[in-house]
């Protein structure tokens, strides 16, 4: 029993300092939060937003004093967070474009925090960004809520941390980098976009018909007893808001898309979202761009629902010609 | 449940608690909990195999019990019934459907149509390695080794003792079944040293085994896409993950019982630092291989008969090792592979070479060498252990000489470092009992050791990947 006791004390010795550790990290990790946040440059105005569409799809360098921060899978409501975050630093935004196609509202988008598939990237976006009530409104799966929030606000937060010796901070996990990094001679390569005979063969071919199936699944069929997301469609209304709040202007851009693609968007989900967009096109802010058949051409394509770099080109042309930017 | 789930770090203090502090006075009641704990463990996986668990111990008990008072004949049908009843359980869950896909192609090849058909059968957690417990107990009972044991709770709480249920160490009646027939007293070195050995055995299951597994996932998915150096990577990957994911398994189990006052079997001694393929049995799944040399090579006749019936004997043990694994050809290549690397080591005589080397502690330039070289033919033999069929596997290994004009598959670099830094660590503490083993450093050096060992894992961990032995 005596060894047995002071076995305990002894752990318990250990977990107490664990536990001190874990609260020294907590409150290093909110500093971190709060003071080496993301803030954009102050020059920029117009903001780049929403998923791989936007990410991908939109060349900043050809857009005057705009920043990309869209990332891949990104799900409406992370936007609005990132958005609401962004906005409440000193910045000179007044135009935020948003990737916006049917896919955004798809009832699959509320599973980006319950399943297993995603809600531990997702949660991880968000915990720098959120208080702990704005996650729970979420309504995330505990086990990976909890998971996610003792990793990045009990240990040190590597990935925040980089942002103290950064001039320029960075969203935390936005690995991915930007199209713009491929883009050093833009001239020379508009040039080639805008000639469809001497750019390369498209890969779409080599892409099978069971991939789109397989992607159409995932995007539209996920949960076969919903269509759409009442969540996503809350948090875009959010982000209407938040724009109004702050005199910025918000332009919707649904990106191209490939034809065998569209054909799969489910009727319904599509009548909702047109549905949608007439609603938001209400307020006076809010302005939509359709780009979803632009393109035709299979080799503007880096998959089905991707434009690749050329496509991107035409795209960001287009988003310039809207905005009278040109 | 999985050891490395939140379930499990619930499960376990509940368990120490009451086991120690309410029930510490009696060893009996001791049991009744440690059985009733290890049911609900396996039950948490699925509460309808814990049938098949109950059946294969009350089998087994039976048999034992009735074996000392019956005549020789009655002995062997006992010995009979319990073979029968363990190993039919095996043949059906976990190799019926190879026989008869087997069968169904051997028909077609010579052009005869059949009606057999393939059953679809989940395979029980752990199967491979109670069965194997409860029979050698029936074993040890019948050759005279043992006596039977004379509590059910004892024996039973033995076969489903919930640490080393579903992937070993697999133990024997006479190590283990006396250890609930008698009193446990907590021992505190033991106690921590437990706790040591679990965080290193979470460490390498969660930092290194899980990190390793996405890129070996996709570099034998798309072997097409991969270059030659994706391909050497990923198998070199694979041969660390599988031994981080099954000797951190076996860490956590021995740590477990340790803190229950159990003492478990070693299982792995740095197995990917022996000189030849004879060193690398004696430290890699020590347990299995200690009881295929037990209850199948020495009852075949071991090394005491003609030159040749000794290399049939070696052989016939790689092939059924490899065939524990799975119901799967490449399983049994895999034996294969190990047979033919270990019968020229057996036949010049040389298998018990280094065990004196290892006593001493020696280790010269030529030692080196004979570790990379017995490193490199155990990872080919792993590509085979890996891959989906036969097929795949010398796909995979002719691609390394063909891919090296591909471009090839751009994975996350960060796992390179934690592999290289825990395979230094592992070369430093290759004479300790276990890889976290420094109970002689300084307290803070420990507590800090300890806490970026807990960062380390926090940090890694997301889904809680299953242990890959669990499929066997």
């Amino acid at each position: 029993m005596v060894e047995l006791n002071h076995f305990i004390k002894k752990s318990l010795a250990f977990v107490l300092f664990l536990a001190l550790f874990g609260i020294a990290c907590h409150v290093l990790n909110q500093i971190l939060f709060n003071k080496y946040n993301y803030v954009p440059h102050l020059s920029t105005e117009i903001l780049i937003m929403g998923d791989s569409h936007a990410r991908g799809g939109i060349i900043e360098k050809i857009i005057p004093n705009s920043e990309n921060i869209g990332h891949a899978s990104e799900p409406i409501t992370i936007s609005y967070f990132k958005l609401k975050d962004i906005l409440s630093n000193q910045n000179a935004v007044n135009q935020v474009i948003l990737s916006f196609s049917p896919y955004n509202i798809s009832s699959t988008t509320d599973y980006y925090f319950t399943d297993k598939r995603w809600a531990n990237e997702m949660l991880e976006r968000l915990t720098p960004i959120t208080t702990s009530r704005e996650l729970l409104h979420l309504k995330p799966n505990p086990k990976f809520l909890l998971d996610v929030q003792v990793k990045n606000k009990f240990i040190p937060n590597f990935c925040y941390l980089t942002n103290v010796f950064r001039k320029h901070k960075l969203l935390p996990y936005m690995s991915e980098q930007s199209i713009d990094a491929r883009f050093k001679n833009i001239q020379e390569l508009r040039l080639k976009a805008y000639s469809p005979n001497q750019l390369p063969k498209s890969r779409l071919r080599k892409i099978s018909s069971k991939k789109l199936q397989n992607i159409t699944n995932v995007h539209f069929h996920y949960d076969t007893t919903q269509i759409f997301s009442h969540t996503s469609t809350k948090y875009l209304g959010e982000i209407i808001k938040l724009t109004k709040e702050h005199n910025i202007k918000l332009l919707l851009v649904s990106m191209p898309m490939h034809s065998d693609y569209v054909q799969k968007i489910p009727e319904k989900l599509d009548k909702i979202f047109n549905a949608n967009v007439k609603r938001f096109l209400k307020h006076k802010h809010v302005d939509y761009l359709n780009l979803t058949t632009s393109i035709e051409d299979d080799r503007y394509f880096r998959n089905h629902d991707h434009i690749n770099g050329f496509g991107a080109l035409i795209a960001t042309d287009s988003i310039l010609t809207h905005l009278n930017l040109n | 449940m999985l050891f490395n789930s939140i379930e499990y770090l619930l499960f376990f203090p509940t368990v120490f608690i009451i086991y120690w502090y309410a029930l510490k006075k009696n060893f009996y009641l001791q049991n009744v909990f440690l059985l009733s704990a290890s049911y609900f463990f396996y039950g948490m996986w699925d509460w309808r195999f814990l049938s098949l668990i109950f059946l294969s111990s009350l089998i087994d008990y039976s048999v034992g019990s009735q074996i000392p008072q019956a005549s020789q004949l009655k002995k062997k049908i006992l010995l009979c019934i319990s073979l029968i009843a363990n190993l039919g359980m095996l043949a059906i869950f976990k190799y019926f459907n190879f026989f008869i896909e087997n069968f169904i192609l051997l028909f077609d090849q010579i052009g005869l149509s059949t009606n057999l058909k393939v059953l679809h059968l989940i395979l029980p957690v752990g199967i491979s390695f109670y069965t194997f417990q409860t029979l050698s107990y029936t074993i040890d009972v019948y050759n005279g080794r043992i006596e039977p044991s004379k509590s059910w709770i004892s024996f039973f709480t033995f076969v489903s003792f919930f640490p080393q249920l579903v992937a070993g160490p697999i133990e024997r009646a006479k190590d283990l079944l006396p250890q609930f027939n008698k009193r446990r007293i907590f021992l505190r070195s033991e106690g921590i040293s437990g706790l040591r050995q679990i965080l290193y055995g979470l460490f390498k299951k969660v930092v290194i085994a899980d990190s390793c597994a996405p890129i070996v996932n996709e570099v034998f998915a798309n072997v097409d896409d991969a270059s030659s150096l994706n391909l050497i990577t990923a198998a070199f990957l694979f041969a660390i993950q599988i031994y981080c994911d099954f000797s951190g398994y076996t860490d956590i189990a021995i740590g477990s019982a340790k803190l229950l006052g159990i003492k478990l079997k070693k299982n792995f001694n740095f197995p990917y630092f022996s000189r030849d393929i004879a060193e690398f049995w004696r430290r890699w799944h020590i347990s299995l291989s200690s009881w295929f040399k037990d209850y199948i090579y020495i009852p075949l006749g071991g090394s005491r008969g003609s030159k040749a019936r000794t290399l049939m004997n070696v052989f016939v043990i790689f092939i059924i090792s490899g065939f524990w694994h799975g119901a799967n050809w490449t399983f049994i290549v895999w034996g294969g592979i190990h047979a033919s690397l270990y019968i020229p080591v057996f036949i010049a005589g040389t298998n018990r070479k280094h065990i004196a080397n290892i006593a001493k502690n020696e280790l010269s330039v030529l030692d080196l060498i004979n570790m990379l070289f017995t490193f490199l033919m155990v990872c080919i033999a792993w590509v085979f252990f890996r891959a989906e069929n036969l097929t795949q596997a010398i796909y995979y290994l002719q691609s390394i000489f063909t891919n090296w004009s591909n471009q090839g598959i751009i994975h996350d670099p960060s796992i390179y470092l934690p592999v290289i830094v825990f395979i230094i660590w592992e070369w430093t503490q290759r004479n300790k009992s276990f890889g976290l083993d420094i109970g002689k450093l300084n307290i803070t050096i420990r507590w800090l050791f300890y806490l970026f060992l807990i960062i380390a894992i926090v940090y890694s961990s997301g889904e809680n990947q299953e242990f890959i032995y669990f499929q066997f």
